[in-house]
């Protein structure tokens, strides 16, 4: 199975989406395209343990997921107090 | 023959779902439209590519870790979405829109 070619496609599809981290306007954009890139690579995670029949990858996609998702909580709630914005600009 | 097919089939719903994803990210005009898509599509991709997995497995042990690993992108993209949607928006990035109940709750003016 062509595991390789579906591996390529999705780190091509992840630098595509670097260029919203990169230029993000806002730094929620930016956490925005984090998160796709990080969902992203724990699919690339996953594909490359199947292409290697290593077990051990999907636990270790899991723990990754877990912890992107905590991370991305805890971004947004930090930029999500409305005092933010006041702050920011001054 | 027919196993072949559905592993490859759903390999590439999930490769088109991340280029969704990725376009999505750079042309959309503001945040909110890029939530919009790339919350989704990155879940179609995601689970689309589990799923071809799983019936490559075939049943295993293994392939229960992966539907586990569906379930819980299941669950928690949508809080992800939700989460920085809201954090935009008490953030006071708004856009113009046709029709705004939260406006007054969250900034309490007009």
């Amino acid at each position: 199975m062509n595991l390789e070619l579906v591996i390529i496609f999705i780190l091509f599809c992840s630098i595509i989406s670097f260029y919203r981290l990169i230029k993000g306007p806002h730094p929620l954009d930016r956490i925005a395209a984090v998160s796709a890139i990080g969902i992203m690579l724990l699919i690339v995670l996953v594909l490359l343990g199947a292409h290697f029949n290593r077990a051990l990858f999907i636990d270790v996609a899991l723990v990754y997921g877990v912890l992107l998702f905590i991370d991305v909580l805890v971004m947004a709630k930090y930029f999500g107090t409305p005092g933010r914005r006041e702050e920011d600009e001054a | 023959m027919i196993h072949n097919f559905i592993v490859r089939f759903f390999l590439f719903s999930g490769m088109l779902f991340f280029l969704t994803t990725a376009i999505a990210l750079i042309r959309f005009p503001d945040f909110y439209s890029r939530m919009h898509a790339a919350s989704k599509c990155l879940i179609g991709g995601g689970i689309s590519i589990l799923i071809a997995l799983i019936i490559r497995e075939g049943p295993s042990p293994l392939s229960f870790r992966l539907l586990l690993l569906i379930v819980f992108l299941l669950i928690t993209n949508p809080v992800v979405g939700h989460a920085l949607s809201r954090a935009s928006y008490h953030y006071g990035h708004v856009i113009k829109m046709t029709r705004d109940d939260l406006h007054e709750r969250i900034f309490g003016d007009d």
